[in-house]
């Protein structure tokens, strides 16, 4: 059976199976990809906000203010997310071109969502020092001053190999999770344009 | 919200194309309930472009890029299973006496279409919906030259796949 000979038969095809109302998916969100990515962003931001916010407060508040240099701490690491997750946003937003060529759409993905990855790793990796820092330099000593014990002999020393470590170990740790993600859909992406230029 | 008329006119292009939506979803997905979930992906990505469709290319081609970038590269679950669609899966002949005959040979064209790489599934359907080099170019982004290799390609692999399926050889 030749396709050419088929063709007949596939334009004689109906529309019956389809759903008869269709402004009722006019109010539906999307699914795709990139809509639920989007949807999962938002959710991350307001947990951050709100228990960053709370948190805030608290080291404002407790102990008549003795803590507020804590509260500043979470004020500055809460905007960090925030950048971290409008350029995600921005990421995302440029990801998809859906009225454009196929070829050019699968190839715009490739490259966003590259850039996403390596933005996820190294925001995941720098997160390591910034909480290293803020329990070794801030909440450790605070605590420590506030039960009466005296400061920590080799402090830096062993805050500096601590830090190192826990951010080598969390590089990999992150690669792997965000291979874990990214990594199929980006090798399914790139075979299809590989599969374009194919002959 | 868009005004109701720019919403009568969308009804009424999808109320038109209905059947080219149901053919992309059909050829992509397998099991009744991805092809119901795609349709309705296609709708709401054509629904959300449609404000800033100026007319700049035919509608056909806005259309099929939509469907087809929709369908290409969503990231859906892989599903390692081969199910074959049954008759009630893929879109049925329509003003036909001989219209049995006709479904089964339209139930082997989808089976042997749906073993054929994405890309390649793309063109055999712009093709079998008699888009020419030009505007297939248009829509995917291949080259005319590449366009014509793979359409051979691709209609010996389905001639084969239908054999097997007819005759097991």
């Amino acid at each position: 059976m030749e396709l050419d000979n088929l063709k007949t038969i596939w334009q004689q095809q109906g529309s019956e199976n389809a759903p008869l109302d269709i402004q009722p998916l006019l109010k539906k969100n999307s699914n795709g990809p990139v809509a639920k990515m989007k949807r999962n962003l938002r959710h991350e931001l307001t947990v951050v906000i709100v228990t960053y916010g709370l948190a805030s407060i608290y080291f404002f508040i407790a102990e008549e203010g003795l803590l507020s240099s804590l509260g500043w701490v979470y004020v500055i690491l809460g905007l960090l997310f925030v950048y971290y997750f409008i350029r995600k946003y921005r990421l995302l937003n440029s990801m998809e071109c859906m009225s454009c060529q196929v070829k050019a759409n699968l190839s715009r993905q490739v490259t966003v969502l590259e850039k996403y990855v390596r933005w996820y790793e190294i925001a995941g990796t720098a997160i390591i020092p910034l909480f290293a820092m803020y329990t070794f330099w801030f909440l450790v000593p605070k605590v420590r001053y506030m039960n009466g014990k005296p400061e920590l002999n080799n402090y830096a020393l062993f805050w500096i190999v601590g830090t190192i470590l826990l951010s080598i170990l969390f590089y990999y740790l992150n690669r792997w999770y965000v291979k874990k993600l990214y990594g199929n859909h980006i090798k399914k992406l790139k075979l299809m344009l590989e599969q374009m230029d194919d002959q | 919200m868009q005004p109701t008329s720019n919403q009568d006119d969308f009804l009424r292009l999808i109320d038109q194309n209905k059947g080219a939506i149901i053919k992309v979803s059909s050829l992509y997905t397998r099991r009744k309930e991805e092809k119901d979930d795609l349709f309705q992906e296609i709708i709401i990505q054509l629904w959300k472009a449609w404000p800033n469709f100026k007319g700049q290319s035919k509608v056909s081609t806005w259309l099929y890029r939509i469907a087809l970038n929709t369908a290409i590269s969503g990231l859906r679950k892989k599903k390692t299973d081969i199910i074959y669609i049954d008759g009630q899966d893929f879109p049925h002949i329509t003003d036909s006496d001989d219209h049995r005959e006709k479904e089964e040979k339209l139930k082997s064209l989808y089976d042997a279409i749906q073993q054929l790489p994405e890309i390649d599934r793309a063109i055999v359907l712009l093709y079998l919906e008699d888009k020419s080099y030009e505007e297939m170019e248009d829509i995917l982004g291949i080259n005319q030259g590449t366009l014509r290799v793979k359409m051979n390609r691709a209609k010996e692999k389905i001639k084969k796949t239908i054999q097997t399926m007819a005759y097991g050889t």
